[in-house]
């Protein structure tokens, strides 16, 4: 082995730096290994060196990131928390009708309705997949309300903000209030006006959910939060993206498969009506495509500010 | 403040002028008798200029001078004059104690 590859070696570890760090110090750490090596340095304990200069380096570039987290990821929440109530609302009417569909589909088709099931194993699991990203969101949420709640409370008191502790009230004020409602509806079959009534229950509880998540955000920007708080919160956020991602997928993929499997079962209506499935994945995927690119647009101007 | 030896070696050799990676591992080699590794130096040189203590100056070819800022001397002189304080409590309690 010549003197030249070997005392090339170290600089290979130079790539586990950070590509930021790199563009900043690269050339002259390059530098700095080649002076060592023709001053006679080992290549062991100076790649050692570099390796724990580089972990180091990982390290302090996420501490950086996500120091100073708050503002950047403020509005980036907001509309993630925005997107996923929409997300979640659709999800849950759409989640709700699946097995329906799935009955209509073998009351359609008797003789061949388990076919659905051999030839796209997609269609019954889809139905699962949304209830578990469903689930997946929600946990996020409430882990993330968690914290977020006790310092929005500690802040209000703080600075002797009654509007604030006032909008803090609204969520849960709301869900008991339509929750006690739904108790009070009818059961059992329904006549017309009973009907109505719950019709109108129902457009209330999404006009709460809307009410309730203005509440939230307008705490949200008129709050005081921890470091470690928005670090919650961004964590959270992202997995409730991802669970929307998910949801979008399977969603997607569910309409493909029951249009694909229809056809091929023969008999009329074959390929279902569609037109809510797509209604359905149109919000689906704008909702989820608002929250990629909010959480997104905060690392790229992080990346900005950093080089 | 909170200093890491290597952060403080770096300021100490860069109290004397401005030097580039190699010139202070060098220098530190002389005055203090580390051999500070190049992931170590820079990691050093690169928190310590984030922290506004040091500051890069015109490369010349890809050896980039460093010198240290007013922040950073008198970042230095505190660490040193505490690590001084300490030395000197130390040094004279030894002399004091009792022969065994």
């Amino acid at each position: 082995m010549s003197v030249t590859q070997s005392s090339r070696r170290p600089l290979r570890l130079l790539h586990t730096y950070p590509a930021s760090w790199r563009a900043r110090y690269g050339d002259e750490l390059e530098q700095l290994v080649s002076d060592l090596r023709q001053d006679g340095r080992r290549r062991i304990p100076i790649a050692c060196d570099l390796l724990r200069g580089a972990a180091a380096a990982w390290l302090s570039q996420r501490r950086f990131v996500m120091s100073g987290l708050s503002e950047r990821a403020r509005g980036a929440l907001i509309t993630v928390l925005w997107s996923w109530v929409a997300f979640a609302a659709t999800a849950a009417w759409f989640g709700h009708d699946l097995p329906h569909a799935a009955q209509e589909l073998a009351s359609v088709y008797p003789s061949g309705s388990w076919r659905v099931t051999i030839l796209h194993p997609i269609v019954p699991g889809a139905y699962w997949v949304l209830l578990v990203a469903g689930s997946v969101g929600v946990v996020a949420t409430v882990v993330a309300a968690v914290p977020f709640c006790f310092e929005a409370i500690r802040h209000a008191r703080a600075a002797g903000k009654r509007g604030t502790l006032a909008l803090i009230a609204v969520p849960p004020t709301t869900a008991v209030v339509w929750l006690a409602g739904v108790r009070l509806l009818p059961t059992g079959p329904l006549r017309t006006t009973d009907l109505r009534v719950a019709v109108i229950w129902l457009l209330l509880g999404v006009a709460g959910v809307a009410v309730a998540t203005q509440a939230v955000v307008k705490v949200v920007r008129a709050s005081e939060f921890s470091d470690r708080t928005w670090r919650v919160g961004y964590v959270c956020a992202t997995a409730v993206t991802a669970a929307m991602l998910v949801g979008t997928v399977a969603t997607i993929a569910w309409g493909v498969a029951f249009h694909d499997t229809a056809p091929l079962l023969g008999g009329a209506g074959a390929g279902g009506d569609l037109t809510g499935w797509l209604a359905v994945t149109v919000i689906m995927t704008v909702t989820s495509g608002r929250a990629i690119i909010a959480l997104a647009n905060t690392w790229r101007k992080q990346a900005v500010v950093q080089v | 403040m909170d200093l890491t030896e290597p952060a403080v070696l770096v300021l100490t050799s860069l109290a004397e002028g401005p030097k580039h990676g190699y010139a202070l591992a060098k220098d530190i080699e002389s005055f203090a008798g580390v051999k500070l590794g190049p992931g170590t130096l820079y990691g050093a040189l690169s928190r310590l200029e984030e922290r506004g203590w040091i500051e890069a100056l015109p490369a010349d070819d890809r050896r980039r001078p460093y010198q240290i800022t007013s922040a950073g001397a008198q970042n230095l002189a505190g660490h040193l004059a505490a690590a001084r304080r300490v030395t000197e409590t130390g040094l004279r309690r030894l002399e004091l104690r009792p022969a065994r």
